[in-house]
């Protein structure tokens, strides 16, 4: 019965029914984005049903809490309730009952949308089985130690605000232990201590860690321990929380109690008239002070201030000289440390901090009930707003200021080189969007009269700003993130070049958009009484004003930002992907000719950021038969450019999917070539961050073909490969050969690699280099520019790139090849190991593929030093791309067995024989041709010069990778040959080769090596990696056939 | 002093608190009475510029209140109902700060503080902090804080609840000294203060002003209609028009209203504004008045 009258009481809350709206609805969101192809359902639903606990339980049992806990407080009713026979005791275990069962009820409901999406694929007894047995040991003893811990916070404290930050910290505590435990629920989590990950396997609070570690070997003792190990922690919080209230607040003295009482003796007093006179400036001042030491006065926003530099100490100090695995930075900078400050914790810290302190600014004088008599003062409402806001700015400066000095001090602790310019710079550019969102904060409060509803605009304008929810939603815009610009982490490179351009446009709109708020609260504010907001009249017509030049500077910058790229998401872009196969599937089997060589002309204009191509394609007809029609294209994301053909015309364009139909007049016979000519431009995006395949800015330029040139032909790479997908698209489904049954389909195989030459006539700024593939046959400067003139003297893989930099090459001459290493002139010196080291790596790799398989063929061959671009390393032919931090700035830690700057090197280097010269052609084939066996060339390359122990400690590197990344992957396992997944191609592929090396040896492994280059090489067929294991298996014993088909097949 | 023209305020549920409120009130203590509900605090909140009306005008002394509420909040001194102050603060200080909200200069602060300090009898108290005061204590730093800045329209919402009677009788003393050269709008529920210390009185009831006037005014007709008997419920005269009923020494009594004597034993008494109050409510259908 007492029971029911709790509930009753609680049903009665909104906060209770917007729980139970939020939650299933963000359940609906998380379960569509966490779905994980080729999983099976089972390990999806514990992936989901994981998730979704993490994500959920702490928030609604943290916002439920205080309203079932403290109710008694917050509505002075404490002596009434007191007074009645109920006994403490019983009162607070109704109180925990109830809760416990509503955050049940909601996380049920919750699970049950998850479980009814998975259902919708096919109605399975073993996902309502798991949903029951998840639910009763999982669910329930975590929501019972939640209540248990707010019991007890709110006993001890008897405040809903420490019970606020005291779940805060909870939620984002435990995902940053999730994180660092390798939890894949949260995007770039690694397992970064083994003793911690096994330790937190049994000790996790919540058990997630064994279940998630359960996907690859059964946890269910750890599991088991784990819950009875929760149920006593619960019961002993429970009852410490209980006895903690014995002696209640009754039974205390108040402290300081000033009692009474003196009779009013009116006679010999005086009350002479005292004129109100007009001090703004004093009445700001003096309403920003107690504004501003209300907020200072609170132990929260000491603990939070005294927090935080510790934890940037903490974060600095023990990551700012982390490169990569087995690799630090050399001379750590301030850069390097604001890296790992400024743009994660002090955005995602300072922004909850903007809620609270906002939250504490504008409702103190309400919650302490005095806001009726400020409001009825003669202060003016933008007098109050401006104090707030100033307030808010000091504690942004303060929280910048502390963040200032934790990171400092961990420089110094580090003996790092220090710029405090770097820091005051970063904290500037940080600080403003706080202070924004911080603002726009202090404006709700002010605007909506319910607090209630007011936290309910800003938790959506969160949950929009740190949540893909719109995303999902498929209403991508970057907009919907409050007071966010690009910007992204500084490197040493180049400094904020990657993105700065994009920060002012942004902040500039959103300031705009921030100060037309706050106009709008200085007449519509509450003042603070949550009583009555003024009603909209003729003279208020001015405010028009400043919204619709906020209207119109969105709009402006949307436009801005579409013309540079259009917005795009995954929903767009797989509908463009299904688009384009419905409409141009048939040009699949169309034949079409090939490019066979390229004649570039391109002006680089580094400074001005832009680049201009001038290409003529010659195309080649390969086939037996004439060709009428050819399909030309461009990437969507790029303006249609000015195409001609020789001898055709376009029949038909496209312009939603940016591909033309064009005709030859007289058909292209076998053999026959024509040319196709283009005439576009390539501006650097100011309004995006500079990366992957497109840089143009005056450190690094850089452009590869793929995706900036016009393609010929049906692009196979832009079908849809998600089965579920193609089936809502209404697409046919497609078989996908695996690569181990390819080699029986030799009609699936291509009969040509797609090989082309290249002449290029590059200008660029003076003192810049240009790199491509080619050699370099001309170079002279006319009026301010170099032009260089490169040619091939081979065909090449169809892959073309060209590159200017300001940088100095470092140049060897080994058997006839031309090795190159560029990097920034003014670090020439203090990288010069590096430097070396990369030319040992190139040069033992060429060696060591001249001497056992083929000599390169090309006479050059560079690597350049490059910001970050997606991927640490990466070849192109002739070309590869290093990125500065790990194979220039980097060295081996103490602990490394290897270098790595050496290993990505001979990796990429070995990508000119396997990938650019066989490999990479055959459509379905995966990627073990191209990075398995460039992890192999590692194995003996690094053993040749380092020595066995080396090789060693790389194997053992990557078994401690594939062992990690494999427990976190709950998708079925694939042969080594088949297998799409990155640490199957580059971790398993060590553990298998090694495991072949040290079993058949080198010798039958270079052996087939060599069938393979001898059978595909170009020109032949283009080789698969079937071709390769059984040319491998023939070289082999029997049983030592057995082991190969044990780790490959 | 204060003229209130066919105010309207309904709120979101439905509730007419202020229907259509005309009336003109003069300078000096003016009381304003109603049962619970009446719309007592939505009138006081609209005239210190709390909160907004649908519809009608506010005038004091020549200024439109509704259109110019910051020149309004100048001259007005409030005390609501219920209120709470900031925690950590002395009296001292937060009277220093509200003075300083109003807009007092420092030499006025000062010397205004020191006097309502004295007057209210919270010297040996100033530096306390007024979250630990007692509840009276806490009143009479409300009423201080509404004394700040000499404001010539001062609303009190229940000023004496909470306060023993001798500190009762010192405020109501004190606002009657200070009412002189303004207006006190006194909203309580003890009518007894009011007709002690007011001289006009505006009573409403269900968001509809029902009577308004000089306290003598509206008592007078009341002369001689007022009748004391001491009698069992079952034994009072049928159609008997009773204002009242209370208890004197454990028996009933009731306060009758009567053009001629009611019954035998009914004894004439004085006219009281409670009488007023009651027959103004009982004569229109408020049946839960007593």
């Amino acid at each position: 019965m007492l029971l029911i009258n709790e509930l009753r009481y609680i049903t009665r809350q909104p906060l209770l029914w917007l729980c139970f709206l939020a939650a299933p609805l963000f359940a609906y969101t998380l379960s569509a984005g966490l779905a994980v192809e080729g999983s099976d359902a089972i390990n999806q639903l514990k992936l989901h049903l994981v998730a979704l606990q993490m994500m959920q339980l702490a928030l609604l049992t943290g916002a439920l809490a205080p309203t079932i806990f403290l109710r008694d407080q917050i509505h002075n009713m404490h002596e009434l309730v007191a007074a009645t026979p109920i006994t403490f005791r019983k009162r607070a275990w109704l109180r925990l009952s109830a809760l416990v069962m509503c955050v049940f009820a909601i996380a049920f409901i919750s699970m049950l949308v998850v479980v009814t999406q998975l259902l919708s694929n096919g109605f399975d007894w073993h996902i309502i089985n798991l949903l029951f047995v998840n639910s009763l040991f999982m669910l329930f003893p975590n929501a019972c130690l939640l209540s248990v811990i707010a019991l007890w916070f709110c006993q001890k404290f008897s405040s809903a605000l420490v019970n606020y930050v005291v779940f805060a910290v909870l939620w984002i505590g435990y995902l940053l232990l999730a994180s660092v435990t390798g939890n894949p629920i949260l995007a770039g989590s690694s397992i970064i201590n083994e003793t911690s990950y096994q330790l937190f396997i049994w000790l996790d609070p919540f058990a997630y860690t064994a279940i998630i570690a359960s996907f690859s070997e059964p946890q269910g003792w750890i599991v088991a321990f784990n819950r009875v190990l929760i149920l006593l922690l619960t019961s002993l919080i429970y009852f410490s929380a209980v006895a903690s209230n014995q002696s209640n607040l009754f039974n205390k003295p108040v402290k300081n109690a000033v009692s009474k009482l003196q009779h009013v003796k009116v006679a010999n007093a005086s009350y002479r008239p005292a004129a109100a006179q007009s001090h703004g400036l004093a009445i700001f001042i003096t309403f920003y002070k107690v504004a501003l030491f209300n907020v200072l006065k609170h132990p929260i926003t000491w603990i939070v201030l005294f927090a935080c530099p510790v934890m940037l100490f903490n974060s600095v100090a023990s990551s700012a000289a982390y490169a990569e695995p087995l690799s630090v930075i050399n001379a750590t900078t301030s850069i390097d440390a604001i890296s790992h400050y400024a743009f994660d914790m002090q955005i995602l810290f300072g922004c909850l901090l903007m809620v609270l302190w906002s939250w504490q600014i504008s409702c103190y004088a309400r919650r302490f009930n005095m806001a009726e008599l400020i409001a009825a003062t003669p202060i003016k409402t933008n007098t109050i707003l401006y104090s707030q806001l100033l307030v808010l700015a000091t504690l942004v400066i303060t929280f910048s200021t502390m963040s200032f000095v934790g990171a400092s001090l961990a420089q110094w602790f580090i003996d790092s080189q220090y710029d405090a310019y770097d820091h005051v710079y970063v904290l500037c550019l940080t600080s403003l969007p706080l202070m924004l969102i911080g603002w726009v904060t202090v404006c709700v409060f002010n605007i909506c009269r319910s607090t209630l509803v007011a936290g309910a605009i800003v938790f959506v304008m969160l949950l929009l700003k740190f949540t893909p929810v719109m995303t999902y939603l498929g209403l991508t815009h970057t907009f919907w993130s409050l007071a966010w610009a690009p910007l992204q982490p500084p490197s040493e490179f180049w400094g904020y070049r990657a993105s700065i351009s994009s920060y002012w446009p942004y902040m500039r709109v959103w300031l705009l958009a921030g100060i037309s708020f706050i106009l709008l609260t200085c007449v519509f504010s509450h003042r603070g009484t949550g009583l009555d907001r003024r009603a909209v009249v003729r003279k208020d017509a001015w405010l028009i004003m400043p919204v619709l030049l906020c209207v119109g500077l969105f709009v402006q910058l949307h436009l801005r930002l579409v013309d540079e790229k259009p917005l795009t998401n995954s929903h767009k872009r797989e509908a463009f992907k299904a688009n384009y196969e419905k409409n141009f599937v048939d040009w699949q089997h169309k034949l079409q000719p090939q490019v066979s060589h390229l004649d570039a002309k391109i002006d680089f204009y580094p400074q001005q950021q832009f680049v201009k191509f001038d290409l003529t394609y010659t195309l080649k007809n390969r086939h037996p038969t004439a060709i009428k029609q050819i399909l030309v294209g461009r990437a969507g994301f790029y303006k249609w450019a000015d195409v001609k053909i020789a001898g055709a015309s376009q029949i038909a364009f496209y312009p939603e999917l940016n591909q033309a139909v064009y005709e030859f007049d007289v058909a292209l016979k076998p053999r026959e070539t024509r040319q196709l000519t283009t005439h576009f431009e390539v501006h650097q995006r100011t309004l995006w961050p500079a990366g992957g395949h497109q840089i143009i800015t005056p450190e690094f330029s850089y452009i590869r073909a793929v995706p900036a040139l016009p393609t010929i032909g049906y692009q196979v790479n832009y079908e849809l490969t998600d089965t579920q997908l193609r089936a809502q698209y209404g697409l046919q489904q497609k078989a996908r050969p695996l690569a181990s049954t390819l080699f029986n389909e030799q009609n699936k195989r291509p009969k040509h690699y797609e090989r082309i030459t290249m002449s290029s006539k590059i200008s660029t700024a003076a003192g810049y280099h240009v790199v491509t593939q080619g050699k370099q046959i001309a170079h002279q400067r006319e009026r301010e520019r170099e032009i260089f003139e490169f040619k091939t003297l081979t065909e090449i893989n169809n892959l073309p790139a060209w590159l200017t930099v300001p940088f100095t090459a470092e140049t060897k001459k080994h058997d006839d090849v031309t090795l190159q290493v560029l990097v920034k002139k003014q670090q020439l010196i203090e990288r010069s190991d590096a430097i070396a080291v990369n030319f040992h790596a190139m040069i033992d790799t060429l060696d060591w593929f001249k001497n056992n398989v083929v000599a390169y063929k090309p006479k050059q061959l560079s690597i350049i030093a490059a910001p970050s671009f997606g991927g640490t390393g990466y070849a192109l032919p002739q070309i590869i791309l290093i990125e500065d931090t790990v194979g220039f700035r980097a060295r081996p830690s103490d602990d490394a067995g290897f270098d790595q700057r050496y290993r990505r090197a001979v990796h990429e280097t070995a990508h000119q024989w396997f990938g650019h010269d066989i490999g990479n052609s055959v459509p379905a084939d995966s990627a073990f041709l191209v990075e398995s066996m460039a992890k192999y060339i590692e194995l003996v390359v690094i053993e040749k010069r380092y020595g066995k122990a080396a090789m060693n400690a790389l194997v053992e590197y990557e078994t401690k990778r594939y062992k990690q990344a494999s427990r976190m992957d709950i998708t079925a396992q694939m042969a080594l040959i088949d297998s799409t997944k990155n640490y199957d191609q580059y971790s398993k592929a060590t553990i298998a080769f090694a495991k072949l090396r040290k079993e058949i040896g080198d010798e039958a492994i270079i052996k087939a090596l060599n069938s393979v280059w001898e059978n595909h090489a170009h020109p032949n067929s283009p080789a698969t990696s079937m071709d390769f294991i059984l040319t491998l298996k023939e070289q082999v014993e029997p049983q030592d056939s057995r082991l190969i088909d044990e780790l490959i097949l | 002093m204060l003229t209130l023209t066919n105010l309207n305020k309904k709120y979101p549920d439905g509730t007419h608190a202020l229907n259509d409120v005309s009336v003109h009130l003069p300078a000096g203590m003016v009381g304003l009475l109603g049962p619970n509900g009446a719309g007592k605090s939505s009138l006081m909140r609209t005239l210190a510029c709390l909160q907004s009306v649908d519809n009608g005008q506010v005038n004091f002394d020549g200024l439109n209140v509704l259109q110019h509420p910051e020149q309004m909040r100048k001259q007005l001194g409030y005390l609501p109902q219920q209120f709470g102050v900031y925690p950590n603060m002395s009296c001292v200080a937060l009277l220093e700060h509200i003075a300083t909200l109003k807009g007092l200069n420092k030499k006025d602060r000062k010397q205004q503080i020191d006097e309502l300090l004295t007057l209210l009898n919270l010297s040996s108290f100033a530096n306390k902090k007024v979250s630990h005061f007692s509840g009276g204590m806490k009143q009479r730093f409300g009423i201080a804080q509404a004394l700040l800045g000499s404001p010539k329209l001062i609303i009190l919402d229940e000023p004496t609840a909470g306060l023993d009677p001798a500190e009762r009788e010192s405020l109501n003393n004190l606002l009657v000294t200070i009412s002189k050269q303004r207006l006190v709008l006194l909203s309580t529920h003890i009518v007894e203060d009011i007709e002690n210390q007011c001289h006009f009185v505006a009573m409403i009831n269900q968001g509809q002003l029902i009577q308004s006037g000089e306290v003598a005014a509206l008592i007078k007709p009341l002369h001689g209609c007022v009748w004391l008997l001491d009698t069992l419920p079952s034994e009072l005269p049928q159609e008997s028009f009773v204002l009242s009923k209370s208890y004197r020494y454990g028996k009933p009594s009731f306060r009758v209203y009567a053009t001629s004597t009611p019954a035998e034993s009914a004894i004439p008494a004085e006219a009281t504004l409670q009488d007023s109050y009651f027959y103004e409510l009982k004569a229109r259908g408020c049946h839960t008045c007593y």
